[in-house]
């Protein structure tokens, strides 16, 4: 087996065994949201006062000089945007469902692994899945190499494996049932382009 | 925040905090403290820019983004506190691998440089295509490859067989 397929199983051995206390880290995620906001308040504040002072003293020197420093102070006071890349280069959002399912897509969450050669399938089946509505509990991870798409799912969970496959448009003959709860998207070798299911229908 | 946000944002951060623990850990070569803060300043950043953020398509993996961009800039600034670690946590789960194996991965993954585990993390965990990972880290897509065959080999130096081992057992 390759180095990079070692590594990767490698890595599943080891991290899956790692369970944080979601509780306390969400609730310090937020402790230190709030602190960063508070933060950003005060100086979007103590940048409006020195802008203020800086009016102030242009006006006494150099009056010419407000209109120059207005976007310096402007730019200093505005937080740094946020880099807002997605993180995926892959267009979201052609998966059409055609059935009405009977469970909402928010409630369902899937893991997508990439069986294929081609890396970011399993992150670009993922953006397809979240712009159609599906759990942000989803998750992309590289996987074995499949020859074949499937998707795997839990006992009682056909329903939320069909409204899936509908909206990826996965052959019925793609699913099965596991024994483990959760639903499991493979990403084989017959796709590996786009999000939506190239075989015949 | 308003409270349908506020309520929004932690359905996100508790479905995703074990996800990014687990990126955190592999980025800190295990240590789980210093993973742990990875994770609370993560989603501190995420919690202060939600509005912005929950409108994008894919905010699991802008998370995981922020992540690694965290952990790069927190080595930049405390650049000589590589501590190895000697606390791993015992979660109990039920598994047929050896602890040790487990542990010898992470050794070696600390062995590396950060940017090396950033690397290893976005192709082989994430599944981030060469692209995209070149994107993450400001680098040329050619460096990605270079960054991401040179540290797998690293690592295949410091495990030996122990890496084929732990995969077949």
């Amino acid at each position: 087996m390759p180095i990079e397929e070692d590594f990767t199983e490698a890595l599943r051995a080891t991290l899956l065994r790692y369970e944080p206390d979601t509780r306390s880290i969400v609730q310090a995620g937020v402790r230190n949201g709030r602190l960063r906001r508070r933060r950003r308040a005060a100086a979007l504040l103590a940048g409006g006062t020195a802008a203020l002072a800086l009016v102030g003293l242009g006006a006494a020197v150099v009056p010419g000089q407000l209109s120059g420093r207005h976007p310096v102070d402007h730019s200093l006071a505005t937080p740094p945007a946020l880099p807002l890349s997605s993180g995926s280069g892959a267009a979201p959002g052609t998966a059409a469902s055609t059935a009405a399912p009977t469970v909402a897509p928010a409630a369902i969450a899937v893991t997508v692994t990439n069986g294929t050669a081609i890396s970011g399938r399993a992150n670009q089946i993922l953006s397809a899945l979240l712009a159609a509505g599906f759990s942000h509990r989803s998750v992309a991870a590289s996987s074995f190499p499949a020859a074949v798409s499937t998707l795997t799912y839990g006992p009682g969970e056909a329903v939320e494996a069909h409204t899936v496959a509908v909206a990826l448009g996965l052959p019925a003959d793609h699913l099965k049932q596991g024994t483990a709860a959760g639903l499991k998207l493979v990403i084989g070798a017959d796709w590996t382009k786009g999000t939506t299911f190239p075989g015949p229908h | 925040m308003k409270r349908r946000d506020e309520e929004e944002f932690m359905t996100f951060a508790s479905a995703r905090s074990a996800p990014l623990f687990r990126s955190a850990c592999l980025l800190t070569g295990g240590d789980v403290h210093l993973a742990e803060d990875l994770v609370q300043d993560t989603l501190g950043r995420m919690y202060a820019g939600w509005h912005k953020i929950s409108t994008i398509d894919n905010p699991a993996a802008y998370t995981h983004t922020v992540l690694v961009r965290t952990f790069l800039s927190h080595r930049r600034r405390r650049s000589s506190s590589e501590q190895p670690t000697d606390a791993l946590p015992d979660t109990g789960a039920a598994s047929a691998y050896d602890p040790a194996l487990r542990v010898t991965l992470l050794e070696a993954l600390g062995r590396l440089s950060a940017r090396d585990r950033a690397v290893l993390l976005l192709r082989f965990w994430e599944d981030r295509s060469v692209e995209q990972t070149a994107a993450i880290l400001e680098i040329r897509p050619g460096a990605v490859r270079n960054q991401s065959m040179r540290a797998l080999a690293r690592i295949r130096d410091i495990l030996g067989r122990d890496l084929s081992e732990l995969v077949s057992s």
